[in-house]
This record gives structure tokens, sequence and C-alpha cells, in this order.
């Protein structure tokens, strides 16, 4: 009976030390603006803005992985979880939380993680294959890039670049200049400020509904999705819109949309001071008044 | 057609780098003269081709002691090296397309004569104007080259990863073939011309993305 006693807290002991030995916490001195990159390819990467000059990083290294890394001087840091061949099946998840200074320029990379991130006002480069990637906070410039992934920004940016395979793509706040395209996701925008955007898809939905900038160039374009454009009261862009053998539905004004072949076509001016454009080969277009209260912005 | 978009404006715009009224301009431009869309089309080809490649190439035998010794020599005024500055980018990268490609048939604005087609390029499915049809030159192109690439790298992706490619890309290609059979119908329609470019664009950038995590895995 001891000695089983024994061998059991023995293996108490041995596990516990294992999990003590995969927790870490890091830090190290990183200029306001300094460049970062993160790796965790199997795990969630939770990323902070701070307004301190110094990045510190936390987290558990899952079963499988070789260890947490990190190094770099005060201008640059490399960190993440590193995974026998980057072989994403032999290892567990890792977690991993990492706070930068704020106006940091940093880049994500994971495989089958999500990655979080909040506060950061710097330019950030994300890509996860099949994770789900959420932004809170308004960095000045945002790449995004996922396979199957989802894409969420809540916030506004000046410049942003959000392109999935298969994921939905949602910005829901403002943005000066925006591409935002997916293969069989949705891609919707709502909130603004926009001032510059180009939305596409193949078969996802798009829906607009934000407010524009004076001078606004919007572009929206699928294959097959439906298209839902609610633009805020008293807007007053220049709209065309056309299908190739789809309906658009005007809501916007009495005018109704020629027939042309199989499609539509619809040109409105509302006053000229901003552009729409939707076109859509099979997609049904719907164009209403809606949307948020007009905040208009000037050039 | 006098006053062409400069290089530098076509890069931006490839490069989503231009303010609205910019762009806005540039693409009215773009609509009326076909040597300027020609020459953007080319440098997205180019782009999405460069893109692909990988980040880094072993130098050449013998280049890094080449190097030191110029360096040893003294005196050098230290400028920015030619591979970061974007003209040189681009040339170097437009000199690989060319080296790769029948991309000389369409500067000049036609069909390669005696190009290559198979059962399943673009060509075999319908007309196109002559400009389009150049631009889809370009685009398989590229898009072969990309396709190779995968291929051969394949094996470093997850089969999930493997599957959401393929998948996107049947996509795709379905609907890129539906608009070009309805360009066979409507060659003039410029909605249609922009659905296939667009069409076009997201499977280059979708084998670029995909290759480019091979390379990476």
């Amino acid at each position: 009976m001891r000695r089983i006693l024994f061998l059991f807290a023995l293996a108490a002991c041995l596990t516990s030390e294992a999990s003590a030995q995969s927790r870490f916490n890091r830090r190290l001195p990183l200029a306001p603006d300094g460049s970062i990159r993160i790796h965790n390819l199997a795990g969630i990467v939770r990323l902070h803005g701070w307004d301190r000059d110094s990045i510190v990083a936390t987290g558990e290294v899952g079963r499988g992985s070789k260890g947490f890394f990190m190094g770099g001087d005060r201008n640059g840091v490399k960190l993440g979880i590193d995974i026998p061949n980057d072989d994403v099946t032999s290892a567990e998840p890792s977690t991993l939380e990492v706070w930068v200074p704020t106006g940091s320029r940093v880049r994500v990379k994971s495989t089958r993680g999500d990655i979080v991130v909040d506060g950061v006002t710097g330019a950030l480069d994300l890509g996860s294959t099949s994770g789900n990637v959420t932004v809170t906070g308004i960095p000045r410039e945002l790449t995004v890039e996922t396979m199957d992934g989802d894409v969420q920004l809540e916030g506004a940016v000046v410049w942003l670049r959000a392109r999935s395979a298969g994921g939905d793509i949602t910005v829901r706040g403002g943005a000066e200049d925006l591409v935002s395209a997916s293969v069989s996701g949705a891609v919707t925008v709502t909130g603004g400020p926009v001032r510059a955007a180009r939305l596409e898809t193949m078969t996802g939905n798009i829906v607009f509904e934000a407010s524009i900038a004076r001078g606004a160039v919007l572009d929206l374009g699928t294959h097959s999705g439906a298209v839902r454009v609610l633009l805020p009261k008293g807007s007053t862009p220049t709209v065309e819109a056309t299908t190739v053998a789809a309906p658009i539905d005007n809501n916007l004004t009495p005018q109704r949309a020629q027939i042309r072949g199989d499609g539509r076509e619809l040109a409105l001016s509302l006053g000229g001071d901003a552009r729409l454009t939707v076109r859509s080969f099979k997609g049904a277009v719907t164009l209403s008044w809606g949307g948020p209260p007009l905040r208009l912005v000037k050039q | 057609m006098t006053h062409h978009l400069d290089d530098q404006t076509l890069s931006d715009l490839l490069d989503d780098g231009l303010d609205a009224p910019a762009r806005s301009g540039a693409e009215g431009h773009l609509a009326a003269c076909d040597d300027c869309f020609s020459r953007l089309q080319r440098m997205r080809a180019l782009v999405g081709h460069a893109g692909s490649l990988p980040h880094m190439l072993p130098a050449p035998a013998g280049e890094w002691q080449a190097i030191r010794a110029r360096l040893t020599t003294g005196g050098t005024r230290v400028i920015a090296p030619w591979w970061t500055r974007r003209g040189a980018l681009l040339a170097a990268g437009l000199a690989l397309v060319i080296a790769s490609s029948a991309i000389t048939a369409v500067v000049v604005g036609r069909a390669p004569v005696g190009s290559e087609q198979t059962a399943a390029s673009p060509a075999a499915t319908g007309p196109l104007t002559p400009r389009l049809a150049a631009l889809e030159h370009e685009y398989t192109t590229v898009t072969r080259d990309l396709e190779r690439q995968l291929a051969e790298r394949k094996h470093a992706l997850a089969p999930e990863t493997v599957a959401a490619v393929e998948r996107s890309l049947r996509t795709i290609e379905g609907a890129i073939a539906e608009a070009r059979e309805a360009l066979a119908r409507d060659p003039g329609s410029e909605t249609l011309a922009r659905l296939l470019v667009a069409g076009h664009d997201q499977k280059v950038e979708l084998l670029r993305h995909a290759t480019r995590l091979a390379t990476q895995s």
C-alpha cells in the first residue's frame, strides 16, 4: 500500500513538474514602434497593445512541441512555439498571450490557431490557415489572410486588406482604404465611414451597410452572391449597378432597373459626391436606404 | 490618348496605394486606354508570379567572395541594395516572366502565334476581344506556373488545407467558365470582362496564398 501511495505521489510530482515546465513568462525591452514576429502554428495567439516599451509573452506549450522561443533586440523580437518539422498534427495546441507596445508592427502566423488582437495601433500582418482572426481597435494597417478562417475587425483602420478562401470577412467600423475578398465566404461592412472600398466574392454574399465619406469610391463585385447595399439616408453617391442574370431591386428611388438580356442595369445620380459600383453575374442586388446615421467626412 | 499613366501610378494602383480621387482618375483613364490597361495587367500578372517566388535564393557560387572584395575596396557610397528598389524588382520579375512565357506577344496586343492551346485553355471555349484574350493568356501563364509549384509542394500542406484550396479553385473556375460563356455571347460587356478578370485575380491570389503556405511549411 505504501509503495502504491509513493508511486501516486511520484506521478503527481512529475505531472506537476511537466506542467510547470511547459509554462513560460518572458519580458524583453522593445521600442514603441518595434517589429515583432510571432509563430504559434497549433494554438491561439492573443495579442494586446499596451503603453510600455517592452514586450511580455506568457502561455503554455502544448505536448509534442519543442518549446517556447523568444529573442531579439529593442528594434525587433521574434517569438513563438517550436513544433518539430512545423507539423501541427504532432503537437497539442499551445497558448500564447503577448503584450506589445501599441505602435508596434506585428506579424503573426498560425495554421490551426485563432488570432485575437486588441489595442494595437501600428501595422498588423496576420495569417492563419483555418483559425479565425479577430481584431479590435484602430490599427493603422491591417493585412489578414486565411484559407478557411473567419476575419472580424471591430474598430477603425486606415488601410485594410483582408482575403479568405472560405471564411467570412466582417468589418464593423471605419476604413480609409479597404479591400476585402472571399471566394465563398460573406463579406460584410457595417458602421463606417468608408472612403475607398473594393469588396469581392465568388459565391459569398456581400453586405455594405456603412456610411460613406465624401468622394468615396466603392466597388462591389460578385459572381453569384447576393449583394445588399443599405445607404444611410442623406447619402448622395452616383450608383451604377449591373447584373448579367439577376434582378436589381432599387429602393433608393422610384427608378426601375433597365432590362438587358437576362440581366439588369441601373444608373442613379443621388448627388454625385461619391461613387458606388455594383457588378454581379447572377447574384441578386438590393439597394435600400438604411444603415447608420450619416457621418460625412471632409476630404 | 497622350497622357499615359506612369509606372509608379500603375504600381500604386496595383498595391492599392492610391487615394480615392487618384484611383478614380486612374481607373477612368484605364477604361479608355488599352495601352495602360495592358501594362497594368502585365504588372498584375508579374506581381502574382513574383509573389510566389521563394523568399531566399542561394547566391551563385563565388558571389559572396566577389561582394566581400567589392566591400573591402572601401570608399563605396552606401546606397539601397538594388533588390529593394521597386523598379529593379519589377524588372527582375518581368525578366522571369518573359523567360517563362510568351508574354512578348501580349505586349504587342495579339494572341501569341502558334501558342499551345489545350482543351482546357481559355481560347478553346470562345472568342474574346484581343485585349481580353491577351490578358487571359497572361493569367493562364501565371496560373500554370503557380499550379505547377503548388503540385510540387502540395504534400507539405495539411489535407484539409488542400481540400479547401481545391474546393475554392473549383468555385472560381466555375465562375470563370460561366463568365467566358457569357462573354462569347456578349463580347462587348464591360461588366462581364471585369467579372472575368476578378475571377482570374481571385484564382491567382488563392494559388499564391496556397503556394506560400506550402513553401513555409
